[in-house]
């Protein structure tokens, strides 16, 4: 059982990743940045990973159940630590997953436990926070929210592009046992998201408390 | 699903989700991008202590 890398200090809060001013940085720094928004930059390279997969890490921790402020910090909790060992890190974006969802899930049970312990049941509800998310996105996650936690965790690293075989890797399960929890929850989603397989003429349930 | 809750990305069922999954996703990191100040974040990253080298 891999053990957590403790929290580093860093000197932003939750609240200055959202809608702060841009300041100047170091023009070196600024080009990095650049060069890593255009896509100009390897992904091995930090400022790159950074500014591509940021997002990506955010939406990631509000699949798991998160607001968007929660998840935002949880993301750029689990950066700080990336940086730290970076250059020991072979697969960035799974690293980065990992480490993410134990710091949630360290925020939602107080002591140190791991993925495995997660416990099967129904967590907080999600709530939109500062981030207009259009009725599509809100529903998505309000039923992600609704998923016991175990199968919301697949789900999250589902919706990410990772198969069961990889998940199972990285989380140290089962693959059989992840395969199961797939299969439960795509079933649980369409329900809840009234997918029939009708097409065209659905009625999608949208909660009203998901807006 | 089938009967058998194979995941089947033929079946209608299954790729209706898939693709409102993948809405939500593109819309909602569509969102994030404008609302998360990525230089802020990175700035506060770096200003961090160096990362670790391995090696000696």
């Amino acid at each position: 059982m891999e053990t957590v890398l403790e929290r580093p200090a860093t000197d932003v809060t939750l609240s200055e990743l959202f809608l702060a001013p841009p300041d100047s940085l170091p023009a070196s720094v600024d080009k990095l940045l650049e060069e890593a928004l255009g896509g100009g930059a390897a992904m091995t390279d930090f400022s790159a990973c950074y500014a591509r997969e940021l997002s990506s890490v955010v939406w990631f921790v509000m699949s798991l159940g998160a607001d968007p402020h929660r998840a935002a910090d949880v993301a750029q909790s689990a950066f700080a630590e990336a940086f730290v060992v970076w250059d020991r890190i072979q697969h960035p974006t799974a690293w980065l997953r990992r480490v993410a969802g134990r710091l949630y899930y360290r925020h939602l049970v107080p002591q140190e436990t791991s993925v495995e312990d997660v416990p099967d049941q129904q967590g907080p509800l999600s709530a939109a926070g500062a981030v207009e998310l259009r009725d599509e996105a809100r529903a998505v996650l309000a039923a992600l929210a609704d998923l016991p936690p175990k199968q919301r965790q697949v789900m999250a690293w589902t919706i990410d592009g990772f198969s069961p075989a990889e998940i199972a890797r990285e989380l140290d399960v089962d693959p059989a046992t992840i395969r199961q929890s797939l299969a439960k929850a795509r079933k649980n989603l369409k329900q809840q998201l009234g997918i029939t397989g009708g097409g065209h003429g659905r009625e999608r349930h949208v909660r009203p408390d998901a807006a | 699903m089938d009967e058998n809750d194979t995941y089947d990305p033929t079946r209608r069922d299954d790729a209706e989700l898939d693709a409102l999954l993948l809405a939500a996703k593109i819309t909602g990191l569509a969102e994030l991008d404008g609302a998360l100040d990525i230089r802020t974040g990175h700035r506060a990253i770096l200003a961090q202590d160096p990362p670790r080298r391995c090696g000696p």
